[in-house]
């Protein structure tokens, strides 16, 4: 069985074969964060084959004693997606009233959500830090540590972080009933 | 773990503890066990990670093909700029690439140079013996 830094290694010296393994296995993962991130397809088609693309041509640059390639993988597509949305204008601003909402519909509204496209643009509303704390803790498995060096900052800042998108989820949830 | 920790616990990472942080897992569900207030706001709050469970991406299968079919061969040049520009960490990267741009100009002025001066070749040997006779001819002078 041949580790991931062997095959990252091989791919370095142009080995086609070594990067189809790391596709197979990378390739759900990374498409299921920039799928949530960007709900567009056209968009995560585009921002997947350039991360891939970085795999293949930046592979090098890898190392295996300070991260996982996975880690390191979500931290090409990360960037890739912030990047996407400064270009596109499309970045959440941090909302100052994150505070919820006294009045807010009562819980028991939430339970008749069904649509998956819904959950999804509420997910878009959310500023996109908070949008990908959640994502990479929620969808990807990801440890904390994990999801907070990606996102550069603190454990504690990454759970602030996730409470206000959280909080500030449930209230667009409600109030897009 | 506290009451206070579990709380935020539940707030950040949500209400399926398989996903709150491994090292303080099996301390927060004992919490959980005994703290009324946690449990309510879990039931509370369940509704959010629920309505995240439900929100799938759609597959796309020609992806792989699409990507590998993209792929660009890998020219000499870069594996060159590969070796130059090793996958060391940033720290080194970051010594190495200045170091690597000031020899630049040393490496331009050697071939420069090489190309520039040439090596005077006697062209037949009637001169060469004509010039060491010259020397020869200084020597005796010394000698007298």
């Amino acid at each position: 069985m041949v580790s991931e830094a062997e095959l990252v290694q091989q791919l370095s010296s142009g080995d086609e074969n070594a990067y189809r393994i790391l596709l197979d296995q990378h390739l759900a993962s990374i498409s299921s964060y920039v799928g949530r991130m960007m709900h567009s397809n056209a968009d995560t088609q585009d921002i997947v084959q350039e991360t891939f693309l970085r795999l293949w041509t930046q592979g090098a640059r890898f190392n295996p004693e300070t991260a996982k390639l996975t880690t390191w993988l979500h931290n090409i597509a990360h960037n890739l997606c912030v990047d996407h949305f400064r270009k596109h204008n499309r970045m959440v601003l941090e909302d100052v009233n994150d505070e919820p909402d006294e009045h807010s519909e009562p819980v028991s509204q939430l339970q008749n959500l069904e649509s998956a496209t819904h959950i999804g643009e509420c997910l878009m509303q959310l500023p996109e830090r908070q949008r990908s704390a959640i994502i990479m803790c929620h969808y990807q498995g990801m440890s904390n540590k994990d999801a907070a060096a990606i996102l550069d900052i603190s454990l504690d800042a990454l759970e602030s972080l996730m409470a206000r998108g959280r909080r500030k989820l449930r209230k667009l949830l409600v109030s897009n009933l | 773990m506290n009451h206070e920790r579990l709380i935020q616990i539940i707030h950040a990472y949500g209400t399926h503890s398989d996903r709150w942080p491994e090292e303080e897992r099996n301390a927060a569900i004992k919490q959980l066990q005994t703290d009324p207030e946690a449990q309510k706001l879990l039931a509370d709050l369940n509704i959010v990670d629920t309505a995240l469970d439900k929100f799938g991406v759609p597959e796309m299968p020609q992806l792989s093909d699409k990507i590998l079919g993209n792929l660009p061969q890998r020219l000499w040049i870069d594996r060159c700029l590969e070796w130059l520009l090793p996958s060391v960490d940033e720290l080194l990267a970051y010594f190495w690439r200045p170091v690597l741009a000031a020899s630049l100009p040393l490496v331009a002025g050697l071939l420069l140079g090489s190309n520039l001066f040439t090596v005077e070749v006697t062209e037949s040997w009637e001169d060469e013996i004509v010039l060491i006779a010259l020397d020869e001819t200084r020597l005796g002078e010394f000698d007298e």
